[in-house]
């Protein structure tokens, strides 16, 4: 694995770096945000480990930043701030995962072989399937240039369709993505698809939504 | 006795008192009314009989009613009584008595009987109509002092169970009063603030020396799995070794510098003069970004904790990387030392975040740290130029 380190103290960093070259991983230095940034953006890394507090720009603002740019890299935030609060600040931010200071070499390593295998996050940055422009971060969606106004709803079912396309995405999937646990009883899916439609489809010559009947739908330029 | 009912029992014997003192001043007004009446009425009725008596004393007819009698002096039938009594109005208790003089050794009595007047054959009458309007008069003074008692004690009330919430919010309506209760309430709130101010103080300081802390601890820690590790040759273990000292020395200063910040172990002076420069070079050596042009008048020759001048210069130079302007050459930072101060500028990337962040990283505590050793910490950002100087002695 090609890893990021991100950490303004470096006795700490080298013990990380010389620990995750035992376990054979190439790991790239950076001391504070702005360098990291900068690294992250212009090179492929698997992974990144990042501390919070750090000078010039902290771990929360990278990896917001990180994420506006497009960047799925997975982010493992290494910090001794550990309350609720913080953690939340962190998932909010964009990260994938969260270890606390004093933490074991052998968890990091452990960690960063999970984080590895899911792969980068395709949730982040701007989707586009034919004309259709969907931008994760902004919550922005346009078609030829022209802005389509989505409600929460109406979003997370083209976020759905988008993550999958141009692969199906069964009535559940959807179903659960939008409402958990709770699908309401009538068949509610089928309306907001139908008004999905109307505002990514109508007006255009190619339509994008598709539904195959009994299976589900998919977002595809056919 | 809750507040409500003292001041329901204060406002109702208030109404016991004043309906009391009014039934008393009644009684009296109908007495004075009544002999006023009277006496009125016995001067009208002795101007005619004067007059009756003056035209033809021999026919005079004087009134002999249950209440009025008339007698003139020197007649069988006048009471004997009346005789002491000198022209004038006397008032005894039961009798009225009106002299007047006809003529030289010749008086006009007008007696009025008051036990069978209106007032005192209906005394118990009267008396009991006023007991029964003072009844009234108190019971409705009671329901309006008990009324009055709780709702001048309501806000006292809703401002105890807005304290007794616990979380420190007060009504608007409490703190815009102008009246004891609002100044109360206002007391109570700023109060609150000042005791939030300092736990979230006291939560800020917490945290700085857990992330302070673990930082040291995770570096032993790691070090200490990689010192297990079979992969690790020895090369990478001595660099562990090298790596947990300086972290436990860091500790200890840390943990040393808390103390003082909390007060709870006094700053011991040193005999030995501290190296200034060697400390300098020691922190400038774990800040490879920083450069720094020195500017020496004189090294100060200092008789303090070495950590204590160990964690001013640190928060210094990591002020400098959190909110320096960095260029292609790192940290530009000047230091001037002279035989009584030293002091740190450089240029800021970042103004609104250094005003946000009270001036920047760990000046809070070099201020603290700076009492304690009783020195002067001062900093100051103009423009785009941060300085913070250190005044020692």
């Amino acid at each position: 694995m090609r890893i990021l380190l991100v950490e303004d103290d470096q006795d700490l960093a080298s013990t990380i770096q010389d620990y995750l070259s035992l376990e054979s991983h190439a790991v790239d230095y950076a001391h504070d945000g702005v360098v990291a940034l900068h690294l992250a953006t212009e090179l492929e890394f698997d992974a990144v480990i990042l501390d919070v507090a750090m000078p010039r720009m902290d771990g929360l603002e990278f990896c917001k930043r990180l994420r506006v740019q497009g960047k799925g890299t997975p982010v493992l935030m290494l910090t001794a701030r550990n309350t609720l609060e913080d953690k939340l600040l962190g998932f909010e931010s964009g990260t994938d995962d969260y270890l606390t200071k004093p933490f074991a070499l052998e968890e990091l390593a452990a960690r960063l072989r999970a984080l590895s295998t899911r792969g980068p996050r395709s949730d982040v940055g701007v989707r586009a399937v034919g004309d259709l422009q969907i931008d994760f971060e902004r919550q922005a969606v346009s078609r030829s240039g022209k802005a389509l106004k989505l409600n929460r709803v109406q979003f997370a079912l083209l976020k759905a369709l988008a993550l999958a396309s141009p692969g199906l995405v069964s009535r559940e999937s959807l179903e659960y993505s939008i409402w958990g646990d709770e699908v309401p009883e009538s068949d509610a899916l089928r309306t907001h698809v139908y008004r999905l439609r109307n505002i990514v489809d109508r007006g255009f010559e190619t339509p994008l939504i598709h539904t195959a009947h009994g299976k589900g739908f998919r977002l595809a330029v056919d | 006795m809750t507040f409500s009912n003292r001041l329901s029992l204060t406002f109702g014997i208030f109404t016991v008192v004043i309906s009391l003192l009014f039934a008393v001043l009644f009684a009296d007004a109908l007495n004075l009314l009544e002999e006023k009446l009277i006496g009125s009425l016995l001067r009208q009725e002795a101007a005619v009989l004067e007059e009756g008596y003056r035209r033809d004393s021999a026919s005079l007819v004087l009134p002999d009613l249950e209440q009025l009698k008339g007698y003139l002096s020197g007649q069988r039938d006048t009471p004997e009584w009346l005789a002491p009594f000198d022209p004038g109005y006397h008032d005894s208790q039961d009798f009225q008595v009106l002299v007047v003089e006809l003529e030289p050794e010749r008086f006009l009595y007008l007696v009025y009987d008051e036990r069978i007047g209106v007032l005192d054959r209906n005394e118990a009458e009267i008396n009991l109509l006023l007991a029964g309007v003072v009844a009234v008069v108190m019971l409705i003074g009671f329901a309006l002092a008990w009324t009055q008692g709780r709702r001048l004690s309501a806000p006292l009330v809703k401002l105890a169970d807005q304290m007794s919430a616990g979380n420190g919010a007060i009504e608007r309506e409490l703190l815009e009063r102008d009246d004891e209760i609002g100044l109360l309430s206002r007391s109570y709130a700023e109060q609150m603030e000042r005791i939030e101010a300092f736990i979230a103080r006291e939560q800020a300081f917490t945290q700085h020396a857990s992330h302070e802390l673990s930082t040291p601890l995770s570096i032993i820690r790691s070090n200490l799995e990689l010192m297990r590790e079979p992969r690790a040759d020895v090369e990478m273990q001595q660099k562990s070794v090298a790596r947990m000292e300086q972290a436990i020395a860091r500790m200890q200063r840390q943990i040393g510098i808390f103390l003082v910040l909390a007060r709870e172990e006094q700053l011991r002076g040193t005999e030995e003069a501290v190296d200034f420069e060697g400390v300098l070079e020691e922190l400038l050596s774990d800040h490879p970004d920083i450069v720094l042009e020195r500017v020496v008048e004189e090294w100060p020759a200092l008789h303090v904790d070495a950590d204590l001048l160990h964690a001013v210069l640190q928060n210094m130079l990591s002020n400098i990387e959190r909110h320096g302007e960095r260029t292609s050459g790192g940290y530009f930072a000047t230091l001037c030392v002279g035989s009584h101060s030293c002091s740190i500028r450089n240029r800021i990337d970042d103004p609104l975040r250094v005003s946000q962040t009270r001036g920047g990283f760990g000046l809070q505590i070099n201020r603290k740290l700076c009492i304690a050793a009783g020195w002067k910490f001062e900093h100051k950002v103009t423009g785009d130029t941060f300085a913070a100087t250190v005044t020692f002695g």
